[in-house]
């Protein structure tokens, strides 16, 4: 697999949800090629800076009532 | 109640505000509660809720748009396309002054509340739901394919929209073409310090 494949691919390599084969060839490319290691680390990083600097919103305490309170009545 | 913070915060993304997000929410928990004799005990609850709430999204945006019927987000795919350049996305006017004025979290949180509403559907199920690619192919009921295609797509707007930030900040390296990066070293420094 040449770098413009892999650096396309990479947005998928990260989240491992491939099949095994095809994981692999990729691993294997980017153990051998700096370029493309680096920039599956940035996708990486991409992705945890989204996870870390969206907090989760907790639903307001008093939606689980107001959904009980619907529920009950159906 | 079962997922009903992730629900929540899905719904909350999708909607970007929270009074539609409590009645996405409200009404996704009816309809599963009139339907459940369809759900199959001992599969994936979370992605059947999932899927509701998605079904959801789509008819009440579907209803305000007053538009026929879609299947999926194709339709609402084009009400957007004008918010796909990364800068419109924030809208960034002068990047110093904007940077001073916003936070960065913000800024993230703007970078993936303009996203398409199909890709960040897909990019919220994976990156902040953890879902796996099958799973979410069976929430937004469309190809695996097609859910790697939006998540490439989501995430590679999201890339551009804040490199601008995280470049600043040294959570990312260098330019988005890694032929055009410089001064690696010293961006791996920030990086560390960040």
């Amino acid at each position: 697999m040449g770098c413009r494949r892999v650096q396309r691919a990479v947005f998928f390599w990260v989240d491992r949800d491939q099949e095994e084969r095809i994981v692999e060839r990729i691993a294997r490319h980017l153990e051998e090629c700096p370029q493309c290691r680096d920039r599956a680390t940035e996708i990486e990083r991409l992705i945890l800076l989204v996870r870390s600097r969206c907090p989760r919103r907790a639903a307001p305490s008093r939606l689980q009532d107001q959904i009980l309170s619907l529920l009950e009545r159906q | 109640m079962p997922y009903l913070d992730s629900l929540y915060n899905t719904a909350y993304r999708m909607a970007r505000n929270a009074e539609d997000a409590e009645d996405l929410v409200q009404e996704t928990y009816l309809k599963a509660y009139r339907s459940f004799d369809q759900f199959t005990p001992g599969t994936n609850l979370k992605a059947w809720l999932f899927k509701i709430l998605k079904n959801t999204f789509i008819n009440e945006y579907r209803k305000r748009q007053a538009k026929p019927p879609a299947s999926d987000f194709s339709e609402i795919e084009g009400a957007f396309e004008s918010q796909l350049r990364p800068d419109s996305m924030l809208q960034i006017k002068n990047p110093e002054e904007e940077f001073l004025e916003t936070s960065f979290d913000e800024g993230v949180q703007a970078a993936l509340d303009h996203l398409p509403p199909d890709y960040r559907m897909a990019v919220l199920l994976a990156d902040l739901e953890g879902f796996s690619y099958k799973e979410i192919a069976e929430i937004l009921e469309i190809p695996v394919g097609t859910v790697m295609s939006r998540l490439y797509r989501g995430r590679k707007l999201l890339e551009e929209a804040l490199l601008v930030y995280a470049r600043e900040r040294g959570y990312l390296r260098g330019d988005a073409e890694p032929s055009k990066r410089r001064g690696r070293a010293e961006a791996d420094g920030r990086a560390g310090a960040a």
